[in-house]
């Protein structure tokens, strides 16, 4: 018993940070409330599986990662886009502004300084967060299964019942508006 | 040329190469533009500077 009284008064600091986590993959309010709450509560229920070898917060990141994928399976409608979207459009906005006529780019290219010392990295992670935030929720939560839940292509198109077709467009779409922002934001500040 | 590729042709090279392996006659292309041209590469260093970022925040976040 008082071990979980322990636990659950360690739970409570580390909750606003399990659910700036859960909302940046979920880009939904409710459904990271819910996927926080369903974790803290398999760690109340079974603090046993905690065996003191990571930190708390590790333990309880890895449970969930797993909430977070049941709750994009429970909607994968909404969090997949339809497949009518004009996947096989080439006119992106963004794509006209980048490049001319012939294929070329526009203008050139910024070089990024690489955010390498502390203070740098900080202020690129706080970008990168600006930056993901103004991604279309449904763009963001795809390159976040992608890059942050390490999710294969395959898995997620299984997982959301897309094609890969229309995967491999979003993705797209997802890393140049990303670079896009971080060029404007990141670089435009430096 | 047939392994002539533009710079919005090496730049969707690049971007499918983040999760696809590319073909051999793709990936021959690309280096090739990769080494006559000044932008490409800019757009490349960005795309590995944001892929380390991206898992630097998270280890960050998860630790």
């Amino acid at each position: 018993m008082h071990a979980a009284i322990s636990l659950s008064d360690q739970l409570i600091p580390l909750r606003a940070d399990l659910l700036r986590y859960a909302k940046l993959q979920l880009r939904n309010d409710a459904w990271a409330e819910d996927a926080v709450s369903d974790t803290l509560l398999v760690a109340l229920e079974q603090p046993e599986s905690f065996d003191g070898r990571s930190q708390l917060k590790t333990w309880l990141i890895g449970i969930l990662k797993f909430k977070i994928l049941d709750k994009f399976r429970a909607n994968a409608r909404e969090v997949a886009l339809p497949e009518s979207e004009d996947v096989n459009s080439d006119s992106d906005a963004l794509e006209g502004l980048l490049f001319k006529a012939d294929g070329h780019y526009a203008t050139p290219l910024n070089e990024w300084t690489d955010p390498v010392s502390q203070l740098n990295r900080q202020e690129f992670f706080v970008i990168l967060e600006t930056c993901m935030d103004k991604l279309p929720a449904q763009l963001s939560r795809l390159f976040m299964m992608r890059e942050w839940l390490e999710l294969s292509c395959e898995d997620i198109c299984k997982e959301l019942k897309l094609t890969s077709t229309n995967f491999y467009v979003q993705m797209h779409r997802a890393r140049l508006r990303l670079r896009e922002c971080l060029d404007l934001n990141w670089y435009g500040n430096q | 040329i047939p392994l002539h590729r533009t710079c919005k042709e090496a730049t969707h090279l690049m971007l499918s190469a983040q999760d696809q392996p590319l073909s051999g006659r793709d990936r021959i292309a690309l280096e090739i533009h990769l080494w006559m041209c000044d932008n490409c590469p800019r757009f490349e260093r960005q795309l590995k500077t944001i892929r380390r970022a991206l898992s630097d925040w998270r280890n960050e976040m998860t630790k």
